[in-house]
């Protein structure tokens, strides 16, 4: 009889604190694993908190998943856990694509590897809105470059949600739109590589840019008075 | 040495302002007035620049009295070149403009957002902050980089002040000193907490869709005795400044900042300071806010934002002395910035 | 037959094929007079060991939380592999029928004696578990669990169950 017992089993070691979760690195039965929980937010009346923390709990969970069914990469989730408010799901290795950007800012930009990156940002966004699913949060901290393969890996679905109107899908895209020009603008025009992927990717990529180019004008037409 | 002084001039919404201001932030006079409408009504481009036009002589003279300073004393000439209504920002753009002629000194154009920022910063002490902005018109979470204020979220509707004064029109509470303010009090009396949409994208907010949600069914829940006005104002304020509150800490995540400022009219609020306090604390950093003497649109912050930029060689000729309804945070090149921080200390040598 | 560890609590598995007597397996089963209890897993739905632990997890949590939607610990387990909210049918597709030759039997604890009156139970050949993932029945599984082109594209079909068991009550 064989025993596969692991030491380290149920350890948690605190990798980052993030806005609204606690990040751990972990093991889940064996393998490697990120525990994200959730901590209430003290300032949010008790309600709200509550309503809002289980919400997003479960549409990560939904969402992080309905992605992978769309063909789109996102950690292997392990378990769901509603009253610790906790998930359980794949330990990916590799750095995010922010990481990757400021690298690229600082020391030059590696053309090849941003093409590679920028279209499959762009497929995998297409692939999600022509399943009906909105990311939510697209920033570049919210994508992993796996090592050794290079995919790209979208995490972070708490803000994710399922519709197929074009106005969703435009402001998911300027939502990362206004992410790349406040943080990577020394990057070049990264977003014009993504929408001409995005557009090989989506079969309703007309609708949706041409939603997207209103969703700018408002942004820029907005008077905003003192 | 004499000290650089700046005559600033403010008038993009519904108030007018002069201030006096010195290079190291003091402030010498800051007068201002603001146009008061109705219960239940908002206030109109024209009435607004009628009613700065009659303040803006009165309060030249006032503010350079206060400081007892002659227009000789006077640097540079600063005034709000944008973003706000046209008609109240033509007004000061005019009188600077025929000010300059008469007195010969040079005029700096300022963008209002920048201004605020800059206020709140030389008031506090805040050094490098991610900045939440907030006020009748403008919801920005702005941090500095590169060389620019850049927006990191902002709203992707209407501003919060423009969700809680409009809220106001529906429950006619007075516009006295201002909705937000009559909103806040009333709110704190409030007990029931309602629903509201809570609508968060990325680092972006929404407030067209709880507006509207109001507008449709606040008559109806008060008629019912379903709640009260206070309930109402309550959960409102415990629905948009939560939102904020998310916004800024997914963006102090993001650029990996520790301390918040809050400017801008709504951020005299105190309710939300309270939550943004909470946040700070729970992330092991700090919130700097000022109450309503420089939250509220003033003279002196544009004064002071100008004299950094001519401090550091930067003026608008008269015929580029124009005035903008847009005009983006993040359009501005903070040269200042840039300079004080690579080289601490040039701020006073440049005297 | 092995053991793995779950948080701390052992789960003992082992893999039998040309099973002869699933009837009387079953009967034993439904009368509630199965001793010890175990759970008997349709092998033909389990490409490899990981997802039968990710739904033993599940179990084990759930009855932490006095929260179990069947009635036996067992019985948890054979529900959360099928990440269907369908009792009755999760037990018909990942549970074993009259017919089944094909076997996994689970149980929680350790105790080799226990293991060994399992053993004894059924009539068939014990094989290794690494048998799994040649025996599987991809197109079985890919029904069952509705696994599409686009998704096996970027997961494993083990990968594709796990989801699915852990995101079955996020609702």
């Amino acid at each position: 009889m064989e025993i596969k017992a692991d030491g380290k089993e149920g350890s948690l070691i605190l990798l980052k604190q993030g806005a609204e979760a606690r990040v751990f690195e972990s093991t889940f039965v064996g393998r490697k694993s990120i525990v994200k929980e959730r901590f209430s937010k003290k300032y949010r009346h008790p309600s709200l908190d509550s309503k809002l923390t289980l919400r997003r709990l479960n549409a990560e969970a939904r969402c992080m998943t309905k992605a992978r069914r769309l063909g789109v990469c996102t950690p292997v989730l392990y378990a769901v856990d509603p009253v610790l408010h906790t998930l359980i799901f794949e330990y990916v290795e590799g750095p995010s694509v922010k990481d990757v950007f400021l690298e690229f800012g600082s020391n030059g930009v590696v053309e090849e590897r941003m093409d590679h990156i920028a279209v499959q940002i762009g497929d995998a966004i297409g692939k999600l809105h022509d399943g009906g699913l909105i990311h939510g949060d697209l920033t570049t901290s919210n994508m992993l470059i796996r090592d050794n393969t290079n995919q790209l890996v979208l995490i972070d679905f708490g803000l994710s949600f399922t519709s197929t109107l074009p106005e969703d899908k435009a402001v998911d895209l300027y939502v990362l739109e206004r992410a790349l020009l406040s943080m990577h603008s020394s990057c070049g025009n990264v977003m014009d590589r993504i929408l001409a992927a995005y557009r090989k990717s989506s079969k309703q990529w007309s609708s949706t840019l041409n939603k997207l180019a209103q969703v700018r004008q408002r942004g820029r037409k907005r008077t905003m008075i003192g | 040495m004499k000290k650089m002084i700046a005559l600033g001039f403010e008038g993009s919404a519904n108030k007018i302002g002069v201030g006096v201001v010195t290079l190291d932030g003091s402030i010498l006079s800051n007068p201002r007035h603001t146009y008061v409408t109705p219960p239940g009504q908002g206030f109109l481009p024209r009435e607004t620049a009628q009613h700065h036009l009659q303040h803006i002589l009165p309060l030249i003279k006032s503010a350079l009295k206060t400081a007892q300073i002659t227009p000789n004393d006077i640097d540079c000439l600063c005034y709000t070149k944008g973003p706000g209504m046209g008609a109240p920002l033509q007004v000061a753009t005019v009188v600077v403009r025929v000010l300059s002629q008469l007195w010969k000194k040079p005029i700096v154009a300022v963008n209002h957002c920048v201004a605020h920022i800059e206020m709140g910063r030389v008031v506090t002490g805040a050094d490098d902050p991610v900045v939440l902005y907030v006020s009748g018109g403008n919801t920005q979470v702005i941090a500095y980089s590169e060389g620019r204020y850049r927006i990191f979220g902002e709203t992707i509707d209407i501003a919060v002040g423009n969700c809680l004064d409009r809220f106001a029109r529906v429950l006619t509470l007075s516009n006295d000193p201002n909705p937000g303010y009559n909103i806040e009090q009333l709110a704190k009396k409030g007990e029931k907490f309602i629903d509201l949409p809570y609508v968060v994208k990325g680092m972006d907010v929404s407030f067209s869709g709880i507006l509207s949600y109001l507008e449709a069914t606040a008559e109806e829940k008060l008629k019912n005795n379903e709640c009260t006005p206070a309930d109402l104002c309550y959960s409102l304020q415990e629905t948009v400044f939560p939102m904020l509150v998310e916004i800024t800490e997914r963006a102090m995540a993001h650029c990996d900042k520790k301390d918040v400022l809050i400017v801008g009219g709504v951020g005299c609020n105190e309710r939300l300071q309270e939550m943004m306090r909470i946040m700070c604390s729970e992330r092991g950093g700090r919130l700097f806010a000022t109450d309503d003497r420089y939250c509220i649109d003033n003279g002196a912050m544009i004064a002071y934002t100008g004299l950094l930029a001519y401090a550091n060689g930067m003026s608008t000729l008269l015929e580029e002395s124009t005035f903008t309804q847009r005009f983006r945070t993040d359009e501005v090149l903070a040269i200042w910035r840039e300079k004080i921080e690579s080289s601490n200390g040039l701020m006073e040598k440049s005297v | 037959m092995k053991v793995c560890d779950i948080d701390g609590t052992p789960l003992s598995l082992a893999l039998f094929t040309d099973v002869t007597n699933a009837k009387e397996l079953l009967d034993l089963m439904q009368a509630g007079t199965l001793e010890p209890e175990v759970a008997f897993l349709n092998a033909s739905l389990i490409p490899e060991v990981f997802p039968v632990l990710a739904a033993a997890h599940k179990t084990l949590l759930a009855k932490s939380r006095d929260s179990l939607t069947t009635r036996t610990l067992h019985s948890e387990l054979v529900y959360n592999y099928s990440g269907s909210k369908h009792i009755t049918e999760s037990f018909k597709k990942c549970g074993i029928s009259e017919s089944s030759t094909y076997i996994l039997v689970a149980r929680f604890g350790t105790s080799v004696d226990e293991m060994k009156a399992v053993e004894k139970l059924i009539n068939g050949k014990e094989i290794d578990l690494e048998e799994l993932v040649v025996r599987a029945n991809q197109a079985q599984i890919q029904k069952h669990y509705k696994i599409t082109g686009p998704e096996l594209g970027i997961s494993s079909l083990a990968d594709a169950i796990v989801c699915r068991i852990a995101a079955r009550d996020a609702l």
